[in-house]
């Protein structure tokens, strides 16, 4: 079927099949192809579609502007990304990854829970000594409103409010980095730079 | 109750869907045969908003930039010409509100920017549709005609059925009992028939060949 690409009659034969959409797919690819090599053939394209506009009634007012309107929107869309690559799925940051800086199995978690345990039984002690003192104290002053304290939220970086840039997360790479705490002695998110190697930043204008 | 409802038709298969598939899978030149389908559709649509010349020229290109960003969103549910027209509107009632703001633009122009598809004055000539291009079209629809007469029967029944009836290659292969090769065959030759007596006027309304 290729081989039929070669003649300009088959070539227009191929293109009358796909302008009714009855071209099979995989020609479509050989038939593309072959009008790059042949360009003419874009004219048999658009003076189809002029006749099938004027058997409509529609108004023809021109049949041949159409191969430069489509050359000079190529300078355009070549600064877009594919179609295809617009596709993927995009996943917002909202917040950051509750990851634990240190494997479970660590050795550091070893001394964190002596250390822990030594902090909480000192906490203690100087509780039972300084809690009445500090009851008949407050009892002297007047009352303090309190104000709610709200935890801070963290926003990821490059994501506003209207979400005109969100942050595009690679999976398999969130995925490395934590296996790889794993087998290094400190935390990945401790580099900066490997937090900034895995954020890829998606803007309007783009 | 149910065997009383009519059978529902099944959905129009749309011709342009495999030109979509593959632009989406990453072939710009599949796009561009959409866009050489499109762009005189969609500038005379356009035109009928926008009476500019330079700016409806803008619009276009504007449109078909915004459906090649937005083509992976397109699922195929409606036809994509009633999709890239859509676009199309939004794209001139943006690019007419971004008009209205700018201080030097006449107030004979902003008259008109209150205009979307249901206001499009359907009868009024647009831009495009001149006396002589309204002329010319008619010579050509005659031409047309009579090279349909002038087609053997079968190739004419075949590209009747398609280009008028809108049926289906295998549809036709059913009413005409032939294999589809025949009716793809039967169909492309009697376009390029057709295609060999219009050719002429179209040269001589645009000025060039093609």
């Amino acid at each position: 079927m290729a081989n039929m690409t070669e003649t300009p009659s088959a070539l227009h034969a191929q293109l009358s099949a796909l302008a009714d959409g009855e071209l099979p797919a995989h020609e479509i690819g050989a038939l593309l192809d072959a009008l790059e090599a042949q360009p003419q053939a874009h004219q048999w394209w658009t003076a189809h579609h002029a006749t099938s506009a004027v058997v409509c009634g529609e108004v023809v007012a021109s049949a041949s502007g159409e191969v430069a309107f489509w050359e000079r929107l190529q300078g355009r869309l070549a600064l877009e990304a594919p179609a295809s690559t617009v596709s993927a799925p995009v996943v917002p940051v909202e917040a950051p990854v509750a990851m634990s800086a240190t494997a479970a199995n660590d050795p550091w978690w070893k001394s964190m829970r002596l250390a822990s345990v030594a902090a909480m039984v000192s906490v203690g002690v100087v509780a039972a000594l300084v809690w009445p003192s500090s009851q008949e104290a407050q009892l002297s002053v007047a009352p303090v409103s309190v104000v709610p304290v709200t935890a801070p939220v963290l926003v990821a970086a490059g994501a506003d409010s209207t979400g005109a840039s969100v942050m595009l997360r690679d999976p398999a790479l969130d995925a490395l980095m934590a296996a790889h705490q794993q087998m290094g002695g400190h935390s990945a998110w401790q580099a900066p730079s490997g937090f900034l190697r895995n954020a890829t930043f998606e803007t309007s204008g783009r | 109750m149910s065997e009383l409802m009519p059978p529902v038709p099944p959905p129009a298969p749309d011709a342009d869907w495999p030109l979509v598939e593959r632009t989406i899978a990453g072939d710009q030149r599949a796009y561009g045969l959409l866009v050489m389908k499109y762009q005189r559709r969609i500038q005379r649509l356009v035109g009928r908003m926008v009476r500019d010349v330079d700016l409806v020229e803008d619009i276009t290109q504007e449109t078909f930039i915004r459906a090649y960003r937005a083509l992976h969103q397109f699922r195929g549910d409606a036809q994509f010409y009633t999709w890239l027209y859509r676009i199309a509107v939004n794209t001139a009632k943006k690019a007419l509100l971004e008009l209205k703001r700018d201080l030097t633009i006449s107030e004979s122009f902003l008259a008109r920017d209150e205009e979307d598809e249901t206001s499009v004055r359907q009868n009024e000539p647009s831009s495009d549709e001149t006396p002589e291009t309204v002329l010319a079209t008619k010579e050509i629809a005659g031409v047309v005609n009579a090279a349909m007469d002038d087609l053997p029967q079968e190739l004419r029944q075949a590209v009747v059925l398609r280009e008028i009836e809108g049926l289906s290659y295998e549809e036709i292969a059913l009413t005409m009992a032939c294999p589809i090769g025949t009716v793809r065959s039967r169909i492309f030759r009697a376009r390029e028939a057709i295609s060999a007596k219009v050719k002429p006027l179209l040269d001589k309304q645009t000025g060039k060949r093609w």
